[in-house]
């Protein structure tokens, strides 16, 4: 899934916002099964390093939040008010 | 005025390596991380610490000499120690009774078993040989093969009266398992009493009050958080603690019963606000400054952040960090 496009699609000043969002679902989350180690291990990193709110941090939330809760990953954007990246993450999911 | 953390490892490991990290950058000054045999391995999890972070100091909190030798935890730390130098700590307590009686161990001569697991602990992780013919513990010329860099400091874990003095005579810090001030002032007092005897100078040990918390943006939220906590804070209580309070050892049965049967909801429904007070720093922001102000005036030395932390532990750090600590000189 290319997830760098529905990323490209967040407003800098969301970012930030967005991040929060998507490690509340991640953290929250019981699946946790549904998240790789290795996954787990490069979001720590990021957060290590001040990176979850850049473009690539926000991928590696966002692939972690889709796995282990989809409809709460969607509903997210969509309550921020970002239909935009809402419908480009459902045509991306749907192109998979 | 320090601020620790408890994390409980039942949720997966990247969750509490996260947490961790949000506590060392939001300026908390230490992570105690729970050991039981039921959930993650608290060294593991520390290990994850160890690697993650680079100030914040951190140690079990609290491992007990009856379920680990304390050779074992001397090791442990020591191991942690290299990975992270002058930030391991070690809380060492009798344990519970619960998880214990589960495994069929005796919580046999408590302060003898502390007294010597200290020593143990202290002189291996200093890197000296011990020899111990013990009431509890037989050693008998043991020593690392590596040279641990520094000692590490052994906070104890105490509620009673003749634990927490001897946790002052031969402690680096003590850890109050309290949460109101009635109870933690009685406790320093008992703590104070240790000091003199042992002819310590009180500056020198961290005295903490290691509670119950739950903060959020609104007392309801806080509240249903700090519940089922507080549940098994009043279910395991003695009768006395509760009378202290002004609660009723009737409806603390209630809730053991319930527990017992694994009635939850009903367990939960018998917490009254009374048994909230007594037993948790809970509510807003505001709140919580007031109560953190009242353990301050007890002579307490470090206040620990202790489960459920909030309904949102993510936002309740940042709320700690935003709205608690500036109250504090910290």
């Amino acid at each position: 899934m290319n997830l760098d496009e529905v990323i490209h699609l967040v407003p800098h000043s969301l970012k930030q916002a967005v991040s929060g969002k998507l490690l509340d679902i991640i953290l929250k989350s019981k699946k946790t099964n549904k998240i790789s180690s290795s996954l787990a291990k490069t979001i720590l990193h990021d957060w290590q390093k001040d990176l979850v709110n850049t473009e690539d941090g926000l991928k590696h939330l966002l692939e972690a939040a889709l796995n282990m809760e989809p409809e709460k990953t969607m509903q997210c954007f969509e309550k921020l008010g970002l239909t935009e990246v809402n419908q480009k993450l459902k045509d991306v999911a749907l192109g998979e | 005025m320090e601020f620790g953390i408890e994390f409980v490892p039942k949720e997966a490991y990247w969750k509490t390596t996260f947490y961790s990290m949000q506590a060392e950058k939001r300026g908390f000054d230490y992570v105690w991380i729970t050991d039981h045999f039921n959930n993650r391995n608290v060294y593991v999890s520390l290990a994850l610490v160890a690697a993650y972070t680079n100030k914040i100091k951190f140690g079990p909190g609290v491992t007990n000499p009856y379920l680990v030798h304390p050779v074992i935890t001397a090791q442990a730390v020591s191991s942690l120690n290299e990975i992270a130098p002058g930030r391991v700590v070690c809380g060492l307590g009798a344990g519970d009774k619960t998880t214990l009686k589960m495994l069929n161990i005796a919580m046999f001569k408590p302060l003898s078993t502390i007294r010597e697991a200290v020593r143990i602990i202290r002189e291996l992780s200093s890197g000296a040989k011990i020899n111990l013919d013990g009431a509890i513990f037989k050693i008998s010329g043991a020593q690392f093969l590596f040279k641990p860099p520094t000692s590490v400091p052994i906070f104890i874990g105490a509620q009673g009266p003749k634990m927490l003095a001897l946790a002052a005579e031969i402690g680096d810090g003590v850890l109050i398992n309290a949460s109101h001030p009635k109870d933690v002032e009685r406790a320093v007092k008992h703590v104070k009493e240790g000091v003199t005897k042992a002819g310590k100078n009180l500056a020198d040990l961290t005295i903490s009050a290691y509670t119950s918390f739950s903060i959020a943006d609104s007392l309801e939220k806080a509240v249903k958080a700090v519940v089922p906590v507080v549940a098994y804070i009043v279910a395991g209580c003695p009768e006395t603690v509760l009378e202290r309070h002004g609660l009723n050892p009737e409806d603390a049965s209630k809730i053991r019963e319930a527990i017992v049967q694994a009635k939850w909801k009903e367990a939960f429904s018998h917490v009254t606000n009374e048994m909230i007070e007594a037993f948790s720093i809970c509510g807003t922001p505001e709140t919580v400054v007031e109560k953190v102000s009242h353990l301050v005036k007890t002579g307490v030395t470090q206040v620990v952040v202790g489960s459920p932390i909030g309904p949102n532990v993510r936002k309740s750090i940042d709320m700690i960090a935003a709205e608690v600590f500036p109250h504090f000189q910290h």
